[in-house]
């Protein structure tokens, strides 16, 4: 089985220490390692069941505009921002695997 | 006695009687949180102020005459996944350390509206993930019953605050058994409903098709009332069932004779302690002994429910918390550029489980892996479905141990996610099936060292939608085994309080 | 092999925004330019806790552009998540729809050369908010700012087939579509609004060849014209490429307006990983035939219709038809005027030359055009009644538009009748012959064309208000006597 830790962190946009990687691999392996016992079942022929819930088609609402939120309720509480909007720091131009060697 | 001490039942008449006020009420439960909440640490944040006006304005309402609702002033507790408006909604995370939910959950507007006085946001497994609560970014929840051990969780923290007296009611949330298996592990009532009748709006989700809300309580009677208050159609969550709720709490009383009860014997193959196994086949005799007609049955592709859940609940949880990225609300670890943003908030704003979680669901989810992992897991979960359907043609409900064992050390289990996820083993094929089910508090085990009783819980299991008969049944069992619970309950507590006066913590 | 040995076979996806009042999962409100950050709630900014709730009047308009579009609607379909991070995506995932779409198998005719191209599918999205760079580019900015009021406004994302094999193809497939989506009042279809979006999906391979080339997508295009000189520019990279004996690789490249170039912004990415999945939120979108068939039959006139009812119905030549037909604004001018009693091709004629060519020079859009259909039937009236001359009537129409009055009032106010009266335009043909003896004499030797500047002269004196043919008739009288 690959797992390969640094691609899932890269997806999933969550950095790990080398250690912490190590550790992540080791966890994921040992849960995939249990989880295999789903492939004794054979399945093809069986649907998926994607939800729990007994509706048959989701409700849908009238096109009538409600209030949101106030601004400034919003901009309260957001980790940065720039006159009335939310604020974040630029797309780096580097590739992935240029900013995975600046890693600790 | 203190009012703390009452049963909701009682505190409630005395209420609607105008004998004590919501102010007197809350005041004991505040009193009584000074006194043990050190040494649990059920709360996250006690919402003291709001609370007080709260109550304040119930008791202005009967006063006036006028029906605040069937909560009356009663006090409730929230699990931190639950958006109460201006308080903060931190889910036991760093990343949502400081955010301040600016809207009310569905369930918690309904509480409101049936007079509800919120005592406090309570602690929980980071994001609901975990079954012991020491998955909280803000440290663990003490089981009450045993200061050394777990309460369970996710929803430990509501389950330790009602057994500890801390809260009469509370509120959970349960995505493969966060409400039962704490409620085991605390010898409280807790009832996961059908998924669909209450509304998950405002539910911090953690995997979408499987969590429900539901409560919490000292008795099957307060889990009724609280499922009163926040059952029904609700047009913000698409899931919503439109299935007309139920006066549940005028429902209760109903003879078991005739009823059938299954037995699977798969959910009993699972490591049950053999203690838990003899009382659980004391309780069956009990309720045979009541009229209830108990056969042993099998479903047998029980066995894979908790693989199946280890790929279907982190799947949906890596796409659930990608909302958490540190553009518009909570943390923000600085960095130069918006990719090591993203990582280093992410990286460091989440726990260890969370991050396992999502990394093992952005895995089933991933090119290559998607047929293999997460599509095989829904078609597995359809075979669990029919299992349960057609064990529902033969029985009114399945009974089980809620949890194979009672409950365990603190740390025991941190560092072996799988000997922590087998403590779900039991309640989580209910969550992939949609179903309801009540955990109630059936007996006790000694554990080895102290000689220290620790409660167990049993698990009944109905069809969709039929929570009546499932606290029908738990009921009737409550009136027989009730008293002996309710007296070691009370017992623990003054323990919990001689505890406190001989170590002062903190 | 030389250039004209290869061809284009070109596909483009189309994201639409629909004309709702509020977005797709919230009922905020979908208006265009409202302060940053107002038209938000828990839903569209990801909050914790919230969950989606689908706009009925989206799926509507979806159906109906689908049925336009000639697509089989599937009754039922599904929205799925498709998760990637960026800062003006809330959730971390689009609610989306993968592989159940609303609608599969349309197609839109183009004229030259006819042809249908094939459609493949049609499905429901939201939008993203949108991220503004501090700085000029990409690269110079520090940092981002992001406005989440467009974030959840419902779309449609059309996906042809790669029908298309020129540049010229691709841009009549897209005012085709444009104008279909127009007409059906789907969406406002702006590209530069950014109500209409194009992705372009191009390869070359060897004429009479059936093995499809290397495809590259191509973004970052805002306007037809960049469409087609971006397909045009990669047209012939792709070819230099295979003729170099290099591969094309598969990409995704940036139109650069000013340079007028495509390049790779960055590698593809890891993060192009989509895992897509079906949304726990929502249970599937499930249509009842009679939901459709009310769609289909209030669905409004489609171009294709219109143009051949001027045609057929209004002997109108197909020219004109396809001009009134390129708004819908436009089209209901025109069907308003018939309507009032004009003739068709003459209220064409009027609309297509002087109407339409104000509009041009003062920059005014098609659905803000600046006349009553009635003042301008009043006008054909005053024309064909002799009350005022064509050449008078071209004045008027100025003058309706700028001052907003009626034809009668800005004649009667401007005294601009034309002079029909036999007795003052006698007055003003003998004053004319007094004043032009030797034009005159040069008429009486028989030199008749001079009557022509003497008619002139009449009508310089009236301000262009005498009846010409009149003026001719009394100038031969008065000569010949």
């Amino acid at each position: 089985m690959e797992i390969d830790v640094k691609h899932l962190e890269a997806l999933a946009k969550v950095q790990l220490s080398a250690d912490e990687e190590q550790v992540m691999e080791k966890d994921l392996r040992s849960i995939l390692e249990h989880v295999k016992r789903l492939f004794e079942l054979d399945v093809n022929d069986v649907p998926p069941t994607f939800g729990s819930g007994d509706i048959f088609g989701v409700d849908l609402d009238e096109d009538i505009p409600r209030e949101g939120l106030k601004r400034d309720l919003i901009l309260v509480g957001a980790p940065s921002i720039h006159d009335v909007f939310f604020k974040v720091p630029r797309e780096s131009g580097a590739s992935r695997d240029e900013e995975g060697k600046d890693r600790s | 006695m203190e009012i703390w001490e009452m049963s909701t039942k009682e505190i409630l008449s005395l209420l609607k009687s105008r004998e004590i006020t919501a102010q007197e009420v809350l005041d004991s439960y505040l009193c009584r949180i000074t006194e043990v909440e050190p040494l649990v640490r059920a709360y996250l944040e006690v919402l003291e102020p709001e609370a007080r006006a709260e109550a304040a304005k119930v008791d202005a309402m009967l006063i006036r005459g006028e029906d605040p609702g069937i909560l009356s002033g009663l006090p409730c507790a929230l699990k931190d996944n639950l958006a109460l408006k201006g308080a903060r909604c931190t889910c036991a995370s760093k990343i949502l350390e400081n955010w301040v939910a600016p809207y009310d959950a569905t369930c918690v507007a309904r509480l409101k509206k049936q007079g509800a006085v919120f005592l406090g946001k309570t602690n929980m497994d980071e994001f609901a993930m975990g079954s012991s609560t020491e998955n909280s970014a803000f440290g663990p929840t003490k089981n009450p019953w045993d200061l050394e051990r777990v309460p369970g969780g996710s929803s430990g923290g509501s389950a330790a605050a009602v057994a500890a007296g801390m809260a009469p009611l509370a509120l959970g949330s349960d995505t493969g058994g966060s409400i039962r298996q704490p409620a085991s592990f605390t010898g409280t009532y807790g009832l996961k409903p059908t998924y669909g009748l209450v509304s998950r709006y405002g539910l911090v989700a953690f995997a979408s098709s499987l969590d429900q809300i539901g409560p919490f309580g000292q008795s099957v009677w307060d889990c009724a009332l609280l499922l009163e208050a926040i059952a029904g159609y609700d047009p913000l969550d698409s899931t919503s069932s439109r299935k007309e709720p139920f006066p549940y709490t005028k429902h209760l009383e109903s003879s078991l004779r005739g009823l059938r009860a299954g037995v699977p014997g798969e959910f009993l193959g699972f490591g049950i302690d053999p203690d838990v196994r003899e009382g659980f086949e004391k309780i069956l005799e009990i309720l045979s002994d009541m009229g209830v007609i108990v056969e042993e049955t099998s479903l047998p592709t029980l066995p894979y429910a908790l693989d199946t859940y280890y790929v279907i609940a982190p799947s949906e949880a890596s796409s659930n918390l990608a909302r958490f990225d540190g553009v518009r609300y909570g943390f923000r670890a600085s960095a130069p550029n918006l990719e090591s943003m993203y990582q280093k908030t992410r990286g460091e704003g989440f726990g260890r489980e969370v991050r396992r979680r999502i990394m093992l669901g952005t895995f089933a989810l991933s090119a290559g892996y998607y047929d293999a992992y997460y599509l095989r897991a829904a078609r597995i979960r359809t075979l669990i479905r029919r299992d349960f359907e057609n064990a529902f043609e033969k029985f009114d409900v399945l009974l089980s141990p809620t949890t194979p064992t009672a409950a365990f050390k603190l740390g025991e289990k941190i560092e072996d996610p799988i000997s922590m996820y087998l403590a779900d083993v039991l309640t989580v094929p209910v969550n992939l099936a949609g179903l309801p089910a009540l955990s109630m508090p059936a007996g006790f085990v000694i554990t080895g060292e102290k000689g220290k009783e620790l409660p167990w819980g049993l698990q009944i299991i109905g069809k969709p939608f039929a929570e009546t008969t499932v606290l029908q049944v738990g009921n009737a069992l409550e009136q027989e085994i009730g008293k002996e619970i309710n007296d070691k309950i009370r017992d623990m507590r003054r323990d919990l309080t001689r505890t406190r006066e001989c170590e002062p913590v903190d | 092999m030389t250039r004209h040995e290869y061809e284009m076979m070109i596909g483009l996806e189309v994201h639409v925004e629909l004309l709702t009042r509020t977005k797709m999962f919230c009922r905020c409100s979908t208006r265009f330019g409202d302060p940053p950050n107002t038209n938000v709630c828990p839903v569209c900014l990801g909050l914790p806790g919230s969950l989606p709730r689908p706009n009925r009047e989206a799926v509507r308009l979806a159906v109906r552009a689908a049925l336009a579009l000639n697509c089989q609607v599937n009754l039922s379909s599904r929205f799925d998540r498709k998760n990637y991070f960026y800062p003006d995506l809330p959730k971390g995932y689009q609610i989306s729809q993968y592989d159940e779409p609303l609608a599969t198998g349309g197609y839109i005719e183009i004229e030259e050369p006819r042809k249908r191209i094939r459609i493949r599918r049609l499905h429901i999205e939201e939008d993203a908010g949108k991220s503004m760079h501090a700085g000029d580019d990409i690269t110079a900015a520090s940092y981002s700012l992001v406005d989440f009021n467009r974030s959840g406004v419902p779309l449609i994302e059309i996906v042809s087939e790669p029908d298309m094999r020129s540049p010229e193809e691709a841009r009549q497939y897209l005012e085709k579509l444009q104008r279909i989506l127009q007409f059906a009042r789907v969406s406002d279809v702006k590209m530069e609004e950014g109500s209409m979006r194009v992705d372009c999906n191009v390869s070359v391979r060897p004429k009479g060849s059936d093995v499809p080339g290397v495809p590259c997508e191509l973004k970052n295009l805002s306007s037809f014209r960049a469409v087609v000189k971006a397909l045009s520019y990669e047209f012939e990279r792709q070819v230099g490429l295979l003729e170099k004996g290099e591969k094309v690789v598969r990409e995704t490249r940036h139109w650069d307006e000013s340079k007028e170039v495509t390049a790779v912004l960055r590698a593809k990415e890891t993060s192009e990983d989509y895992r897509y999945f079906p949304d726990p939120d929502l249970p599937r979108l499930e249509l009842s035939p009679e939901f459709v068939d009310e769609v289909r039959n209030s669905m409004p006139e489609l171009p294709d219709q219109i143009v051949s009812r001027y045609v057929e119905n209004m002997g109108l030549p197909r020219y004109d038809a396809n001009v009134l037909t390129s708004s819908p604004a436009l089209a209901e001018f025109f069907d308003k005027c018939v309507e009032l009693g004009a003739e068709p091709k003459t209220a064409s004629n009027w609309i297509m030359g002087d109407l339409l060519g104000y509009m041009k020079a003062k920059g005014i859009p098609y659905e803000k055009i600046p006349l009553e259909p009635r003042s301008l039937v009043e006008m054909l009236v005053l024309i064909k009644d002799g009350v005022i001359s064509g050449k008078i009537a071209k004045d008027i129409l100025v003058k309706m538009i700028e001052t907003g009055k009626d034809p009668r009032t800005i004649v009667k106010e401007e005294g601009l009748e034309q002079i029909s009266d036999e007795e003052s335009l006698a007055r003003v043909v003998e004053q004319v012959i007094a004043n032009n003896p030797s034009v005159v004499e040069e008429i009486k030797a028989g030199k008749e064309k001079a009557i022509a500047f003497l008619v002139g002269q009449v009508m310089k004196m009236t301000k262009g208000k005498a009846n010409p043919a009149k003026v001719n008739i009394i100038l031969k009288d008065k000569l010949t006597s």
